[in-house]
């Protein structure tokens, strides 16, 4: 799976560089994130902006990575459209989950 | 080691024997290599030192018939010469000798060659010993992955069986489609009446696809059948029934989350009653695709807007019964997401308003026809199609 990171501010940047969001890798996606998690960077933005398709085993990663996260730092969707988007709206994720347009939106919102 | 030596000299063999056979070595003798190809047929020798020119048959032929034979062990070839030049050595080499020595024969460098020997051997020998463990292993895991697919076999054939064959209820008729992505899948339906008035039905998509999400559809199938817990907290009626698609969804949601270990698996569904009396529809909507109604008045089929928290995610989540009139003539569409993940002629997933556009026309058929027909249309059953999710479609009608 493609994942590339970089810090702005207090936040961790993690771009999900793969078109396909399924099974073949939710795992390794959990695993990635949760490194993050354990190594200290608790306030995660995640950019969703080059997945074209997200099945329900990633949906359920991401839930289980946003309790991992729990009260001691963030995790920002950004960047879901199309078909994605629509899973998260059909689901109420979009009600669970802080979500921007772009990873600009969602540190300036955090700021603001 | 067991040494075949092959030269046409007699007093060579005799020579190389006796430094052998000091050496610890156990000795054949061959003088051409003939002779030396039927001996290494009888015996198993590790080493063969070889004279190059010999009547009948010379060394680097002996070299070619060894190494095509491909016996089920390695042989060390070393090839004598008494010839010099590089020639030489490239064509025994490409004959398959593995070493060259010269005449005459000085018993220490002979040494050093053999134990040269003996390492190229060792190693062959704990090759021989790995290659035979991995095909045991080999032949293990094949075992085990044939008695698997057997199990899944048999498991897909009693997934299917849980599946509810009677159509017909009163005035309700339901007809549906159901295709498991591997052998077995997360998917499942059921529908059953409460009473002569109502028809309770759900359709469920477990998240993932194989062994554990069709294990945990299968427990749903008996936490929701008309005997369980679930179930039976309530007698329903007209009245309670309009809320009750969703206070079983919080239930349902309830127990995943403080009796079920789920893992990191969880279900969207559609689930709800249809009241046959006052031509009601009430269903709660948790995450799963927005179904279709066709209603017999306007003779259009809408898709129903509507959104829910899927069950198992997130505890102590809120659900709302949706109602909606259903006059005789109406018919409910329930679909898994699996329908929305099969990819048209030109690789692009199928849409709800592609999948609506097919619909729309069949409304006025039967609807084991219209399944029939959108089965062919979106090639469901033909075989040659990986289909990358579980497939489950359902059809209500109130004649």
């Amino acid at each position: 799976m493609k994942l590339s990171t970089h810090v702005q501010g207090e936040f961790t940047v993690a771009t999900i560089g793969e078109a396909r969001m399924d099974a073949a890798i939710a795992p390794e996606l959990k695993h990635q994130i949760s490194q993050l998690l354990t190594d200290g960077s608790t306030r995660i933005v995640l950019d969703l902006s080059q997945v074209t398709f997200m099945d329900s085993s990633s949906l359920g990663t991401l839930v289980s990575l946003l309790k991992m996260v729990g009260n001691r730092g963030d995790l920002i969707i950004v960047g879901a459209k199309g078909i994605v988007a629509d899973l998260f709206k059909l689901t109420r994720m979009e009600r669970v989950f802080r979500m921007a347009d772009s990873v600009e939106a969602a540190l300036g919102a955090v700021a603001a | 080691m067991n040494i075949l030596v092959v030269d046409d000299a007699r007093d060579m063999q005799l020579i190389l024997r006796r430094i052998l056979t000091l050496m610890g070595h156990q000795v054949m003798l061959a003088e051409n290599g003939e002779t030396a190809w039927q001996l290494i047929q009888q015996h198993h020798f590790q080493l063969v030192i070889s004279d190059w020119v010999m009547p009948i048959m010379d060394g680097p032929t002996l070299c070619r018939t060894v190494r095509t034979a491909e016996l089920p062990y390695y042989v060390y070839i070393i090839l004598l010469t008494g010839m010099s030049g590089k020639q030489n050595l490239i064509q025994g080499m490409e004959a398959g000798a593995d070493d060259f020595a010269t005449k005459p024969i000085v018993r220490e460098e002979l040494e050093v060659r053999l134990r040269a020997a003996q390492r190229v051997l060792d190693l062959e020998h704990s090759l021989e010993d790995k290659n035979r463990h991995l095909e045991s292993v080999n032949r293990s895991l094949s075992a085990a992955q044939q008695l698997i697919q057997s199990d899944l076999e048999r498991a897909a054939v009693l997934q299917a069986g849980v599946l509810p064959s009677q159509k017909a209820f009163g005035r309700i008729a339901v007809d549906w489609f159901f295709q498991p992505a591997q052998y077995i899948g997360g998917d499942t339906f059921n529908y059953f009446p409460i009473n002569d008035d109502l028809l309770f039905f759900y359709s469920i998509d477990v998240s993932g696809h194989g062994i554990a999400s069709a294990l945990l559809s299968m427990c749903l199938q008996t936490l929701l059948s008309a005997t369980s817990e679930l179930h039976c907290l309530e007698e329903l009626d007209a009245r309670t029934v309009a809320t009750f698609p969703s206070r079983l969804a919080e239930r349902l949601n309830h127990h995943l989350h403080y009796r079920l270990d789920t893992g990191d698996h969880y279900l969207t569904l559609i689930m709800g009653v249809v009241d046959t009396q006052l031509e009601q529809l009430y269903f709660v909507q948790a995450g799963h695709p927005q179904p279709f109604l066709y209603s017999p008045v306007t003779t259009q089929l809408e898709q129903i807007d509507c959104t829910g928290f899927p069950i198992g995610l997130l505890p102590d989540m809120e659900y709302e019964t949706i109602h909606l009139p259903f006059p005789a003539g109406s018919r409910f569409i329930l679909y898994s997401d699996g329908l929305l993940e099969l990819q048209e002629a030109n690789g692009e997933l199928i849409t709800e308003a592609m999948l609506k556009r097919c619909l729309q026309p069949l409304m006025k058929q039967p609807a084991s026809q219209v399944i029939q027909q959108l089965a062919l249309k979106l090639g469901l059953n033909s075989t040659s199609t990986e289909k990358p999710d579980d497939i489950s479609l359902l059809m209500i009608d109130l004649c």
